[in-house]
């Protein structure tokens, strides 16, 4: 199965490492799909294929078919899970998260996505694992982000489907 | 019984050549043993078994500490005070497998076995 990543808006890399990663792409924000900050004033795009913000309201209101929903926050209520569920959007879970904190917050953070995994799978939500790194140097490679995404599931063929068939479908949104 | 071993291929952001690979195996060492805790360091029992070019290492691991292996390797963001970041781009149980293209593969990397 190919597998396929997601960065964050700016993140500059060769498209060679890509490859050499285990990556078949790696999709960049701003570039290969469009991101919205719902918490930034002025205007935003409604069309976006990715929302980013704090808002769990204003999350909900944008988590339509196929829209990918990264809350700032870690831990997420049940009604914005069940939301994105219903309306077959997809949570992202950035590894980020774990990979650039250090210490007891790294390991706090650890135990609140494992905790939020639980949750989304009981009520069935769809989960992307991407590093949704901002630089290279926070970049994974395949390998590293299916033990990352172990680490928080459990379980390596959910991880694998979730890089190879939720990564890629936000190039058709 | 015959410990089972399993070879992880890594790459490094920084090449590391000549006088400076002691240094950079202990600081790996000292950073893995900070991420894996001293049991679970006993259990993977990491040694780095081949310095490449551009910053090509392999590690060899038990096979029950590969998966801790490449996690602590993905979490790694210092070395010796320095930024540094690792890649983990194969594991095998063998050494000349690494040097073997996977399907799909666009190259092989080089390993000199």
């Amino acid at each position: 199965m190919d597998l396929y990543d997601i960065v964050a808006p700016g993140c500059n890399f060769r498209i060679e490492d890509g490859a050499l990663l285990g990556f078949r792409k790696i999709f960049v924000g701003g570039k290969d799909f469009s991101a919205a900050d719902l918490d930034s004033k002025g205007k935003r795009n409604e069309d976006a294929a990715m929302f980013i913000g704090s808002n769990e309201r204003e999350l909900a209101a944008h988590a339509k078919y196929g829209k990918f929903i990264l809350p700032a926050r870690i831990v997420v209520s049940a009604q914005l899970l069940a939301r994105i569920k219903d309306n077959e959007a997809v949570l992202c879970m950035p590894m980020e998260r774990i990979t650039l904190t250090y210490g007891l917050v790294r390991t706090k953070n650890i135990y609140l996505m494992k905790k939020t995994f639980r949750m989304a799978k009981r009520l069935g939500a769809k989960i992307s694992f991407a590093s949704m790194a901002s630089s290279p140097s926070s970049m994974n490679s395949a390998g590293q982000l299916i033990e990352l995404g172990k680490l928080i599931s459990g379980n390596e063929e959910y991880v694998r489907r979730s890089l190879g068939i939720v990564n890629k479908s936000i190039a058709d949104v | 019984m015959k410990e089972k071993r399993r070879y992880i291929l890594a790459k490094s952001s920084k090449p590391v050549t000549g006088d400076a690979l002691p240094a950079f195996e202990s600081s790996l060492y000292h950073e893995l043993l900070k991420m894996l805790g001293e049991l679970n360091y006993a259990d993977a029992n990491p040694k780095i078994i081949k310095m490449m070019d551009n910053g090509l290492f392999i590690l060899r691991t038990n096979m029950e500490g590969t998966g801790a292996c490449i996690r602590a390797l993905a979490m790694i963001k210092k070395l010796n005070g320095e930024d540094a970041f690792f890649y983990t781009l194969k594991t095998s149980g063998t050494i000349l497998a690494l040097s073997k293209p996977r399907r799909g593969d666009a190259a092989a990397v080089s390993v000199g076995v």
